[in-house]
């Protein structure tokens, strides 16, 4: 009888075990995922096993664009996964977006992400990885820079597919236009430059007066007193409560750095 | 003019050997009383000497020499002409300190200092010009004091005892015997104050009894600031020097006295104000347009240099744009502006420019208006008026006065706030450390035109320097355009429209107003090193000339 209890409850912990792993994994997704992802993986590369994922919630390209934008993302595949993602709702800024939805789909493989905005009108690229080290924030900001103006026309397709365009550009060690950067930095060059020179001209023309130890070198002095005679005077008191909180401040701020080693920039349009 | 004893030829006082010496044979002779100088002493007043009086038509500055010979040139206004109208008997000041730096060795010394100034004009740097250096004995004030007697300063001890803090107050006594001989202030009205300061100290060790032997070959500026202009601040100079010695006591460490209190403590019972003239080798520079004049100044003892030194636009936008070139590789390996960073560099640059600009036109106008130059205020009643007028302009009259300038600082503050809270809230500065730099920069800009507004003193006191706030509407021609730029900046950066165009030429507006700014600050700084032709006691006449 004793034995058949024991085995009974072997039994419903075996049972148990069966159940708690679906649940602990559904657990676990519903824990780490936070939405519901509706992503199609439109292609693996045999070699890397890099992935084309699309999801275009918000619908803005048609069946043909997106082939033809897949076509686009494939080579990048030899560097990262690649994936377009459109939205219509978003409760969050389009970055931390990016950043969550990169997660939930690639963890911390490489790859990279386009993310075209609807409810904050905005464009974003987010890179982890190898491409990140290519594709860093100010590249990422400049090829959004690039772009922003298809998406302005609501031409999708084309501003994601020049953006893949050019991250794999730069991924094959190519140059992209950045003219604005050399504009921006030979105006922000000379204006540090007159700034440098006019700090030497200014530290070069100051009239230094004398020091007073010099001015009393050259003069003649003499010093001699006498041992100083003390003499109380009185005595006052004043009230200066001493503080109870020790006047440390104490506190540690703990900034979270948001999933480091990705990152990347975005244009409004 | 010195005769040599043995050819008749006309002697001149050498620096190297520190005796006159005959131009044509050599001999020398002690520059001492039997140099034949024509010193007539009276009793009960000054010895007198005789001297040829030397005056520019120009800027009616008056040099003496003992010297007949026509100098070519004023070195206080650069004009090509000088009178020997007369002579004239002056009274013999009590010391002179002897020429030890030639002609040559202040030319080598200027030069070196010249090397330094990159983008001096270069009619400053050619020989013709530093040649004109003129070796003159300008008048000192000679300050001294004497205290032997009773020396009493406060002292305390603190201690804490629950929520009070007991001090306990003491007299500290004790016999001083203390003296501070050869403060010397310049008297001369045309040696600006911070000229003057810079090339100090003279050693007054090596003084001399005044002999018109030394004036051979010189000359000498008649001085014209009174002995009172200076005394009150020689006397607090000598009392840091007192304070300074005292409070090596162990005593008055342990009373806690402090050094600014002995300072005042320092009542010389004896004080002495004699006339020195001391060594300055000295050079006018005009302006291209003639209406400016910078000046260079060499001690004649000790060889320091001091020079207003101007920047030649050119040259300097050359240089800048020189240096930009690296600078711009440099930017190009790490900085990506995007077109909000590029707009919030502009504010920045445009800050700083409002910061140099504001400085310097507060000096400007401290300069022009002589405040800072006791010497030129005792002698110019012009001056005088000046001040005053500064300080009513400064502290207001009245409440009504205090209510506009409480209301001005409340709208300030206010539309600070608020376009703070607008930028934070656009969310362009997404990490907490830009946003950070942003307030930080904002609450110096503010308290800055806070303290400024409110400003009723010099912002620094007369031992260092005076600077005085120049009213808005003097300094708004400069201040408007780096003003300008912020606020394009701001207001796209507010707006945030979605095309990149209107940021890039925002930026670039603001930018161009920055460069715009700069050459303001560099008039602004050709302004201030160089001065206001001298106007000496001319009656008439054309002012600006």
């Amino acid at each position: 009888m004793r034995d058949r209890m024991i085995k009974g409850r072997k039994e419903m912990l075996e049972a148990g075990r069966i159940l708690a792993l679906p649940f602990a994994l559904f657990l676990l997704l519903f824990l780490t995922s936070g939405k519901a992802l509706a992503y199609s993986t439109e292609y693996t590369d045999p070699e890397t096993g890099y992935e084309v994922v699309m999801d275009d919630e918000a619908d803005l390209l048609s069946d043909s664009e997106q082939e033809a934008l897949i076509e686009e993302m494939r080579p990048i595949t030899a560097y990262g996964s690649a994936a377009f993602v459109s939205v219509d709702y978003n409760g969050s800024s389009t970055a931390s977006f990016a950043r969550e939805y990169y997660y939930d789909l690639f963890g911390s493989g490489s790859g990279t992400i386009f993310v075209v905005d609807m409810d904050n009108r905005n464009i974003y690229i987010f890179s982890h990885g190898n491409v990140y080290e290519t594709v860093t924030d100010a590249r990422a900001e400049t090829i959004t820079d690039n772009v922003y103006r298809y998406a302005s026309a609501a031409d999708y397709y084309s501003c994601a597919a020049e953006a893949y365009r050019q991250i794999f550009t730069l991924l094959e060690g190519g140059r992209i236009a950045q003219p604005m950067k050399y504009i921006s930095n030979a105006l922000l060059a000379l204006i540090l430059a007159f700034i440098i020179n006019f700090a030497i001209v200014s530290y070069a023309s100051r009239l230094k007066r004398a020091s007073t130890e010099n001015v009393f070198r050259s003069a003649q002095t003499s010093f001699a007193n006498t041992e100083p005679e003390v003499i109380y005077t009185g005595e006052t008191r004043r009230y200066d409560p001493v503080k109870s909180s020790g006047g440390s401040s104490g506190g540690s701020s703990g900034g979270s750095s948001g999933g480091g080693g990705g990152g990347g920039g975005g244009h409004s349009f | 003019m010195y005769k040599c004893p043995q050819c008749g030829a006309e002697m001149k006082f050498d620096p190297d050997r520190q005796k006159l010496v005959c131009g044509f044979c050599g001999r020398e002779e002690e520059a001492g009383a039997e140099a034949g100088g024509e010193k007539q002493a009276a009793p009960k007043m000054r010895p007198t000497y005789s001297a040829h009086v030397f005056t520019c038509p120009d800027c009616g500055a008056e040099l003496l020499s003992t010297d007949e010979t026509v100098a070519t040139f004023c070195s206080y206004c650069g004009g090509s002409v000088l009178f020997a109208s007369r002579i004239e008997e002056e009274d013999c000041p009590d010391y002179v300190i002897p020429f030890k730096v030639t002609k040559e060795e202040c030319e080598k010394a200027y030069r070196r200092t010249l090397k330094k100034a990159l983008f001096a004009p270069s009619s400053m740097k050619q020989d013709t010009q530093i040649e004109r250096f003129r070796g003159i004995y300008m008048p000192y004030w000679i300050y001294s004091f004497e205290q032997d007697d009773r020396y009493r300063v406060k002292g305390r001890q603190s201690r804490r005892r629950g929520d009070y803090v007991y001090t306990k107050h003491y007299r500290l006594e004790s016999h001083l015997t203390a003296s501070c001989r050869g403060l010397s202030y310049d008297a001369s009205a045309t040696f600006a104050d911070n000229l003057s300061g810079a090339i100090a100290p003279f050693d007054i060790h090596e003084g001399k009894e005044f002999e018109p032997a030394y004036l051979s070959g010189f000359y000498a500026d008649k001085g014209n600031v009174e002995s009172y202009v200076y005394s009150d601040q020689a006397l607090q100079t000598a009392g840091q020097y007192v304070a300074s010695q005292a409070v090596r006591n162990s005593v008055y460490r342990k009373y806690n006295v402090d050094e600014s209190d002995m300072a005042d403590a320092f009542r010389p019972r004896k004080t002495e104000e004699k006339l020195g003239m001391f060594p300055v080798w000295f050079l006018g520079c005009r302006s291209h347009d003639g209406s400016r004049i910078s000046y260079a100044v060499v001690n004649g003892q000790t060889g320091r240099v001091a020079a207003d030194l101007p920047i030649d636009l050119k040259k300097y936008l050359l240089g800048s744009l020189i240096l930009a070139v690296p600078i711009f590789f440099l930017l190009n390996l790490f900085l990506t502006l995007t077109p909000t960073k590029a707009l919030i560099f502009a504010i920045v640059l445009a800050l700083f420019c409002l910061f140099v600009s504001n400085r310097q036109c507060n000096r400007i106008y401290t300069r022009e208006n002589q405040l800072d130059d006791e010497g030129l205020q005792s002698t110019a009643k012009e001056g005088r008026r000046w001040r005053r007028k500064t300080k009513t302009t400064e502290s207001g009259s009245g409440f009504g006065s205090s209510l506009l300038r409480m209301l001005l600082i409340f709208a300030v503050m206010t539309l600070s706030m608020s376009a703070m809270a607008m930028l934070l809230s656009t969310g362009l500065f997404g990490s907490a450390g830009g946003s950070m730099i942003l307030a930080f920069v904002w609450f110096i800009v503010v308290a800055k035109l806070i303290m400024g507004t409110t400003k009723k003193k010099p912002a620094r006191r007369r031992a260092k320097q005076e600077i005085y706030a120049a009213p808005m509407q003097e300094k708004w021609k400069n201040l408007y355009k780096p003003a300008a730029a912020i606020v394009i900046a701001l207001a796209i950066l507010i707006l945030r429209p979605v095309s990149d165009l209107y940021y890039y030429i925002g930026a670039a507006v603001s930018l161009a107003c920055v460069i715009w700014s700069f050459f303001d600050i560099i008039k602004e700084h050709n302004q201030l090193t160089t001065r206001k032709l001298p106007q000496l006691e001319k009656r008439g006449g054309d002012e600006n000339a």
